[in-house]
């Protein structure tokens, strides 16, 4: 590639430079929170057998249902178990499962966006329609519908979440490839007889990585609530000692009226997580975009 | 009108026969026999073959598909593997109670969401400014089964203000699934108010009605608001869809009996028609209210015409 086509060629296309950028998202307190609580679900999700202050399944019947103390900070469960190492614990399945989902999603997403855009054609009349059929539809039902015919496992829940989370990102990448295959970068690139798999990869798919990145953490919140609404609903893969926040929830359903603190603390924790991918994907939106002061 | 109308249903139809056919193959191609399963330990060999060819089983896959689809245009969506009801009296039971929680829900969301972003935007950078974006980021951060649950274990048992937190009724046992179902939508509209309403504000328009000294209120009534709505009745619009099909999660935690509940239900009970019989008739659901909306907006805004 010669200086001349290198200059018509940005790496990137209306991103403030890396240190600016950098400066923008950590200036921004909601964002350092978001981060925070991002970081801290990972620390736990990573390290939760040295972090946990007990075995989350050591079951102990005399300590059958206790209230918060020092030596049970969230108290017990049904079969004497420490909610406190549960909900540590609980983090390894809610990340594991949302993140290799949305990648997944996010991947075949940007795939199938990047050839559809580029090639047009019968393709993508055939594709987009699909896309129509999906997002017409709510998200939760299909999932559910699926993973109830498929059987929850899994890979059964990470491929329900992927189905519905690949037609938005299609969307999203499909309309910035249709401008950007007109751009001059991608014109000189051509002319200089660049092949379109050398275009699409190497001059176009970096234009787009942001918005999707953006997307991508913006819309993990989402997932962790849907992964946590299906093991809540009995269709989550967790087996069943394994600790998961929504199966907590769903077990902690008979005792409302008797051990409040059963189903408060995995709520939060599902709480905070969700708030943090938001507040964390609000943050680099702005900070990623060019307009926002 | 009536063009656009008919253009919209034709362009709605492959959508729709696209889920069916989604549906109808996704149950097919299931392992297990369903004669097996309806039959059960007990079945023989005569009686599974009966069933199987009541169930249209041993044609071939193009002809049961004809013979289905001939079925549901006529409204037949065919029986209940576990009541053995026909599916479409069972949906039918079912929608009520559905509409019932999500109208209820969207009203209460219509009555907090709106005015919360109405204040937001003209007291911009206020504690109420504040307040209202915290209630957006918390709406749509919380999971609505905990907040249920929480609400249950709050309002029922330790305050003891609601005494029956779960069952169906038009009393006191509708109130916690349309406020746990309303809050998801609360953040929504309050989010789209106040940002539309911001952009609204900065018009030229509305500089003319105050510098002609009109009273704030209304030029807030009769100017600025009047030329929100329409994004507000989007959002409106799209929420009253996704709540009368995605309130299975509130449905669920108050043992409401709508068609959210029905499927969590009919999943677990493998009740394959059941389960093929509800996506169809949420995606109706879903597409006609979406067209309804579009259908409503030329009554807000003369400008569009179709």
């Amino acid at each position: 590639m010669s200086a001349k086509t290198a200059a018509l060629m940005p790496e990137t296309q209306h991103v403030p430079s890396q240190n600016r950028f950098l400066r923008r998202l950590f200036s921004n307190p909601t964002t350092l929170i978001g981060l925070t609580l991002v970081l801290g679900a990972l620390v736990c999700a990573i390290f939760a057998p040295v972090i946990a202050p007990k075995d989350p399944y050591a079951r102990d019947l005399s300590k059958y249902v206790l209230a918060p103390s020092a030596e049970h900070l969230f108290g017990t469960d049904d079969v004497g178990r420490d909610i406190l190492s549960r909900v540590i614990y609980g983090a390894q399945i809610s990340l594991k499962i949302s993140l290799i989902a949305q990648g997944v999603g996010i991947l075949i997403g940007v795939f199938v966006g990047l050839i559809t855009g580029y090639f047009g054609g019968w393709l993508d009349t055939l594709i987009m329609r699909v896309v129509d059929i999906v997002m017409a539809f709510p998200l939760l039902i299909i999932v559910i519908a699926l993973i109830g015919v498929l059987g929850p496992s899994e890979n059964n829940i990470i491929l329900g979440l992927a189905v519905v989370i690949w037609p938005n990102t299609t969307r999203l990448v499909r309309s910035q490839v249709l401008s950007l295959k007109e751009a001059e970068f991608v014109t000189a690139a051509r002319s200089l007889g660049s092949a379109d798999a050398g275009i699409i990869f190497r001059h176009i798919l970096p234009n787009v990585i942001s918005p999707v990145v953006v997307y991508a953490t913006l819309g993990l919140g989402g997932i962790i609530l849907a992964e946590a609404s299906l093991s809540f609903l009995g269709l989550g893969s967790a087996q069943q000692a394994t600790p998961s926040w929504g199966k907590m929830l769903t077990e902690s359903r008979a005792f409302i009226r008797s051990a409040w603190w059963m189903p408060l603390y995995p709520g939060i924790a599902i709480l905070l997580t969700v708030l943090g991918f938001n507040l964390l994907g609000d943050g680099l939106r702005d900070a990623l975009d060019v307009r926002s002061k | 009108m009536t063009r656009y109308l008919v253009s919209r249903i034709v362009q709605l139809l492959p959508t729709i026969l696209g889920i069916y056919l989604l549906t109808f193959f996704m149950m097919r191609i299931l392992p297990g026999d369903p004669a097996q399963f309806l039959e059960g330990d007990r079945g023989d060999e005569q009686s599974m073959a009966e069933t199987r060819r009541r169930l249209r089983l041993d044609e071939p896959i193009l002809v049961q598909l004809a013979a289905y689809l001939g079925d549901t245009l006529q409204g037949d969506l065919g029986r209940s593997f576990i009541t053995n009801q026909p599916v479409s009296d069972m949906i039918g039971r079912a929608f009520v109670p559905t509409i019932q929680l999500a109208l209820t829900a969207t009203t209460i969301a219509l009555i907090l969401g709106v005015p919360l972003g109405v204040v937001s935007a003209v007291r911009q950078n206020s504690i109420w400014d504040a307040l209202s974006r915290l209630v957006a980021l918390v709406g749509v951060s919380i999971p609505v089964f905990w907040l249920g649950l929480q609400m249950q274990v709050i309002f029922g048992v330790q305050l003891k203000w609601i005494p029956r937190i779960s069952g169906y009724g038009i009393d006191e046992r509708l109130i916690l699934p349309a406020i746990s179902a309303s809050l998801g939508m609360i953040a929504l509209l309050t989010r789209i108010t106040r940002s539309t309403l911001l952009d609204v504000l900065n018009q030229d328009y509305i500089r003319t009605a105050k510098s002609k000294g009109l009273a704030n209120l209304r030029v807030l009534t009769r100017h600025a608001l009047v030329n929100a709505l329409l994004p507000i009745v989007t959002v409106w619009g799209t929420s009253l869809a996704g709540l009368l099909s995605g309130a299975l999660l509130v449905e669920t935690i108050f043992s409401w009996p709508g068609m959210g509940r029905l499927l969590v239900d009919s999943i677990g009970a493998r009740d394959y028609p059941m389960i093929q019989g509800l996506v169809i008739a949420f995606a109706l659901i879903y597409a006609g209210i979406n067209l309804l909306i579009d259908l409503f907006y030329p009554f807000i805004d003369p400008r569009i015409r179709y």
